[in-house]
């Protein structure tokens, strides 16, 4: 009985101490490769601020190397709402770093002395990012249109209210 | 030469070539990994851990072998087993094999306290730094390295630790009854 408890602690020792050293060595491999792989930003939410007149986007950096956007642009076409003309913003310097596997904010600044967004009013934002793996310029563009569904219903309904009146 | 011959001899040829093959894929395996950081790191631990074990190494080792030749009914060097002891020569004079390799077993409790403790520091350490505690999350893969390193070196010293033990047990139990 003694000598089997001796062998198999020593059997279930050597099995535990060989899979540290083998998951060790694989693990570590595994994290050298895992970290050179460039994602590219994921937009995740853009919300309006009416008093600074500016448009906060949510980014997320789902690779593992940091982007650094360069420059920002965006195209504003007004809906039917709006009394403003289309105008277009370009080469806006950022020097914005998102760190790897994570999520960073990026304001948007509209032209000033125009009117705060009105519904339909569509905004193209282009973001200009570069990592460090590689010397070429990405681009990503978000359309963004202002008013949620609920207004659009909510218009809608008034709409209609004031037709039957 | 017969079919069944040269079949066989293809045979040979072709496991001879296998285990070659295995043992060079090995090697080659072994050196890629040891040309990394942590392979590197892994090696240090390894050899620190070995300098530190080396008396505990030898010394359980030898208990091992001299009581297997003891139970074997095999002659034992009295001169050799009281050097061993480090007990002075006018103390040892009166003693039985048994009670000889019982206090050669106890001498060796002090190296294998030293080296237990470093072990658990060196886990402490590994530990802290993998919870980010210690503020080092670049060096913690490294000192994880160092620290399977080492547990190589303990796994054999807990090898034989055990089964030097569990052979004084036998002992006294013949002994004794």
């Amino acid at each position: 009985m003694k000598y089997f408890l001796v062998a198999t602690t020593i059997a279930l020792t050597g099995l535990f101490v060989g899979s540290g050293v083998g998951s060790y060595f694989t693990s570590s491999q595994l994290l050298k490769q895992f970290q050179n792989i460039p994602g590219s930003p994921v937009i995740l939410n853009a919300t309006y601020d009416k008093d600074k007149h500016t448009i906060t986007y949510t980014v997320s950096n789902p690779g593992t190397v940091p982007i650094t956007v360069i420059e920002k642009a965006f195209v504003f076409t007004p809906g039917k709402e709006s009394r403003e003309k289309e105008y277009v913003i370009s080469n806006i310097p950022a020097n914005i770093t998102i760190p790897p596997m994570s999520v960073t904010m990026i304001k948007l600044k509209l032209k000033e002395g125009t009117e705060s967004l009105k519904y339909g009013d569509l905004i193209f934002a282009t973001f200009t990012y570069k990592h460090s793996l590689s010397k070429d310029i990405y681009t990503v563009v978000h359309s963004f249109k202002y008013g949620s569904e609920k207004v659009e219903k909510a218009t809608v309904n008034e709409g209609k209210g004031e037709e039957s009146k | 030469m017969s079919v069944q011959g040269m079949i066989q001899w293809l045979l040979v040829i072709l496991l001879a070539s296998a285990l070659f093959l295995a043992f060079t894929g090995m090697f080659i395996s072994t050196l890629l990994i040891t040309f990394s950081a942590e392979g590197l790191a892994f090696i240090f631990g390894f050899l620190g851990a070995l300098v530190f074990a080396n008396k505990l190494l030898f010394g359980y080792g030898g208990f091992v072998i001299t009581a297997e030749a003891f139970l074997a009914n095999k002659e034992i060097d009295r001169k050799k087993l009281v050097r061993n002891t480090k007990e002075p020569e006018e103390r040892t004079q009166n003693l039985s094999i048994p009670s000889l390799l019982m206090l050669w077993l106890q001498g060796l409790d002090y190296y294998r306290y030293a080296y237990y403790g470093l072990f658990t520091l060196m886990l402490i350490l590994m530990l802290l730094s993998k919870f980010n505690l210690l503020g080092a999350l670049i060096i913690g893969n490294y000192l994880e390295g160092a620290f399977w390193g080492a547990s190589v070196v303990t796994f054999f010293v807990f090898t034989l630790e055990i089964t030097a033990k569990y052979l004084m047990d036998k002992i006294i139990k013949e002994v004794v009854l």
